[in-house]
């Protein structure tokens, strides 16, 4: 992943506020800027190629009557 | 602080304990897994309250939520995964030992003055990654850091059936 401007990093978290619709206080808002970068490293680590075809995603149980 | 955990195995060595290094590569990421899924779920409960009155939370309550706006779907399925695929890797090694043990954290306890949530989110820990097993896990204290702080040794064992 390459790294983020601080002007990317802005753009990122207002467009996901606006889909959330959350209101923040500016301290709130400037948290969320500080772990925007934290948190997309740590869902990218997420990604290894020995997961991709793990329980629960790939495998939906029968309901039972 | 490491100087106190290890001298807590020499102990439960010399009590009888037999002490193998064991090793489980995706630790790390597992608590990752589990930030994701705690963090997700939390969201999905509280966004009707965070819209609509976020006063109502702490401060550092409100903050920790509303950072689960940034994990998407697919980053919620994936720490799925990471859960399932690392809850095997943990019963392997389940296989060879009895109990394992950590340090539960790589810091000791702050004082009051100096909790700051933000940056203790961003540390290291050995405590998440049993959430997400369901495993039992215990911290006990094993000593104290030079200014008496205390010092926790964790202790995960089996399932209970």
């Amino acid at each position: 992943m390459s790294e983020m401007t601080p002007e990317q990093i802005k753009q990122a978290v207002d467009a996901v506020l606006a889909a959330a619709r959350l209101p923040l206080t500016g301290e709130d808002y400037e948290r969320l800027l500080r772990t925007y970068t934290m948190v997309q490293s740590q869902t990218a680590a997420l990604r290894f190629p020995e997961v991709r075809y793990s329980e629960p995603a790939a495998i939906f149980p029968a309901i039972r009557t | 602080m490491k100087a106190a955990v290890l001298a807590a195995l020499d102990r439960l060595a010399a009590v009888g304990a037999t002490v193998v290094d064991v090793e489980l590569p995706h630790g790390a990421i597992a608590q990752y897994a589990q930030r994701a899924i705690m963090l997700g779920e939390a969201y999905a409960y509280h966004e009707p309250d965070l819209q609509t009155r976020p006063e109502l939370y702490g401060k550092y309550t409100r903050q920790a939520i509303q950072q689960a706006a940034f994990y998407s779907a697919a980053d919620y399925v994936q720490a799925q995964r990471v859960r399932s695929y690392f809850c095997q890797e943990v019963a392997r090694v389940l296989g060879e030992v009895d109990v394992l043990v950590t340090p539960t954290a790589l810091n000791v306890a702050p004082t009051f003055a100096e909790y700051d949530p933000e940056v203790m989110r961003m540390l290291p820990s050995f405590m998440g990654q049993w959430n997400v097993t369901g495993l039992p896990a215990l911290s006990v204290g094993c000593g104290f850091s030079a200014a008496g702080l205390p010092i926790g040794l964790q202790i995960i064992g089996k399932p209970f059936c």
